[in-house]
This record gives C-alpha cells, structure tokens and sequence, in this order.
C-alpha cells in the first residue's frame, strides 16, 4: 500500500465502532526500513502517535485499534522529533552514501501487513526499502 | 542646508552600507583552496 | 573499482556535510591540501545559511565516508576535528593558491590560479590547475588545465612547475585525464 493511498484513513476503536483519529503521517524508522508510528490528527486526547506494533489490523479502508489508550505521547527524544514532524519522510531529500541527489520521496510503498518499508519512491527513481540507511531532518540516506 | 539635503546624503550612505555589506559577504562566502606542510620540492631530479 | 573523476575544488564550497542519519552538520567552506603529498587533507566549514559563520572544527579525510556531486557524506559528528588541527587559522590565510601565478622553472609566467582541479578515486589528490592563460600560452586570455607533477614548489605567490608542462596544457576538463597521466608518466622517464 502506498502512503498516498493510506494517508486519511480513520481510526476506528473496535471495542466502541467509533472514530477516534485520523492518520496524518507515517514516522519511518531504518534497520531495517519500517514503519515504526503512525502521526495522527483530529484526536480528543493530548497524545498523537500510534505504534505500529499497537495497531489491531491496516485495512484498505481504515486502520483499527483495540482501545482509545493506544493513542499516545512521544515517550524519548527520537519520537518527540516525529511528533513534531521533524522526521517527514514524504518530500526529504535522498541523498547516496556517495553525495549524489536522487530527488525528494514522492511516495512510499509499504506492506500493511507488517509495517515494513518496501520502496522509496521519487520523480525519477524506486529504490528498495532495504537500502535506507537513515532519516533525518535533513535527507534520507540510502546506500549504493 | 535644506531638508532633502540631508534625505539624499542619508540615502547615500544606506547605499553604500548596503553594498559594503554585500561585498564583505561574497568574500566570506568564496571558499579558497589552501595548501598546507611542507612545500614539496619541485620534480624531483 | 569506481572511475576516477575530475572536479573543480571550487564546486566543493558551499556543499552539505550530511551525517549517515540524515543530519545537516555543516558547509564545506575551503579545501585544504597537503603539499608535499598532493592529496586533499580535509574541508574547513561554516554553517549552512545565507549569512553563515565559519566553524572552528573541520572535517579531515579520513572522516569522510563519500564525496558526491551533491553532498559530503560523514559517519556522524564524531569526526570533525578543531579547525586549527588542519589548518592554523593565519597559516591558511596565506596558503590560499587562488590567484597564485604559476611559473615554470625557467621563468615564464603562464598565468593565474582560478580553480584547482581534483581527481578522486581510492583518495581525493590534485590533479592540476585550472589557469586564466597568460600571453606565454597560445590561448592567452582563455582558461586552460594544467597538470601538476606529485610534488610542486608553492610559495605565497607562485606556484612552480616544469617547463615541459606547457606541452600537456589542455582546453576542456574532458581531455585532462589524459594529459595528466602523459605529463606525470613523462616525468618518470626523464628521472628514471
């Protein structure tokens, strides 16, 4: 599934059939490439985050949770960068380990079933999820 | 002196403060290739 | 085995230093060489920004992980040294090879230094110069690449080279490869 497709999906609580948030972001995490969080908006509690490993299922039309309490916080420092979508993947910079450009991330393509990050996809290239690096607020790194 | 005098000597010096500035900066910003150690002989003979 | 492939030091100002992890560290500001040897012996920095300072710390060779055309790849932070452990800050202000004259050994000036060319490959060495041509050259006036033995005299002003070098003086970066390859290989012989 890509991001584009998935970005807008609801969360819906299963224990109440109700909605409780919408998916905003996806906070990509390398070694290896996966997403680790989901950023999410329209929530009636303080925290924004959801960890994949909290998720109840992906769907292909909304993203299901157990419980309201899921919803939470940024926990350290490297979640605090996310929350404050410091950590974007969509539209950073892919940089080589060799310095060379290969564009902005236009999209991300990722398998719902277990999070992991399949392709890197930008203008003019697709690259495998298996060479990233890393992810800052700067660049993606990929290797060569 | 009258008024616009002083207007157009202020002017001036804005202008030339401006491009002062400007010059400073590009000289800053130009990066230099400096060679460092020993200067090596020439070719050796 | 990648190719060896040719720059101009002056594109590397002003390029990002990039951390592994994507972080921003800083901008390459001056290329520092060593002369006897030839081979580039790290970057000073400044910040990245429109109105950006210099930095005290610098990035040494063998901090670097890859130099590409768009960004200097590092490990991390770790490997930025203080600056005046490359380059003492009034050593290098004299040491600036731009605008150099380079004379030949028996005395003729064939011009000014505008950029220095590098060649890397396994190291980042010094290939050559890129010269504004002087009347000595038949392309007085034009920029042409001359190539530089291993080991070169280098004052505050001048930059010494052999006279035979006016022979391997070529007009595009395309063809200097080569010529630097026959000038240095000419030179073996005639030591040899």
């Amino acid at each position: 599934m890509l991001f584009s497709q998935a970005r807008k999906h609801e969360v819906v609580n299963t224990a109440t059939a109700t909605k409780v948030a919408r998916v905003d972001g996806f906070v990509v995490l390398p070694g290896p490439a996966r997403v680790a969080l989901l950023r999410l908006g329209k929530v009636s509690g303080a925290g924004t985050l959801l960890a994949w490993e909290d998720l109840q299922g992906f769907g292909p039309d909304a993203v299901t949770v157990a419980s309201d309490s899921v919803i939470r916080p940024a926990r350290d420092a490297l979640e605090q960068r996310a929350e404050d979508n410091d950590l974007e993947v969509l539209g950073k910079r892919v940089l080589t380990e060799r310095g060379m450009d290969l564009g902005a991330v236009t999209d991300v393509d990722f398998d719902p079933e277990t999070g992991a990050v399949t392709t890197l996809i930008t203008k003019t290239e697709t690259i495998a999820g298996e060479r990233l690096i890393g992810l800052g607020s700067y660049a993606v790194v990929v290797s060569v | 002196m009258s008024w616009w005098v002083w207007v157009i000597l202020v002017l001036v010096a804005v202008v030339a403060l401006a491009t002062l500035a400007v010059l400073v900066q590009r000289k800053r910003r130009r990066g230099g290739v400096i060679g460092l150690g020993d200067p090596g002989r020439s070719d050796p003979r | 085995m990648t190719t060896p492939l040719l720059l101009r030091a002056r594109e590397l100002t002003g390029r990002p230093v990039v951390t592994l992890d994507g972080e921003l560290v800083a901008e390459i500001k001056d290329v520092v060489f060593d002369r006897a040897g030839g081979r580039i012996a790290g970057f000073t920095l400044r910040n990245p920004g429109l109105f950006s300072r210099s930095r005290k710390d610098s990035l040494p060779w063998d901090g670097v992980h890859g130099l590409g055309r768009d960004a200097v790849i590092v490990p991390d932070e770790t490997v930025l040294l203080a600056a005046v452990e490359l380059a003492p800050r009034k050593e290098a202000r004299k040491a600036d090879v731009l605008e150099n004259r380079v004379l030949t050994d028996n005395g003729r000036d064939l011009g000014r230094v505008v950029d220095v060319v590098l060649q890397s490959g396994a190291s980042l060495e010094v290939a050559g110069y890129e010269v504004e041509a002087s009347e000595a050259l038949a392309t007085a006036g034009r920029r042409v690449f001359i190539p530089l033995p291993h080991t070169v005299a280098v004052s505050g002003e001048n930059l010494i080279v052999p006279a035979v070098v006016t022979e391997f003086v070529s007009e595009d970066l395309a063809g200097f490869g080569a010529a630097v390859d026959a000038f240095r290989a000419r030179l073996r012989e005639g030591t040899g």
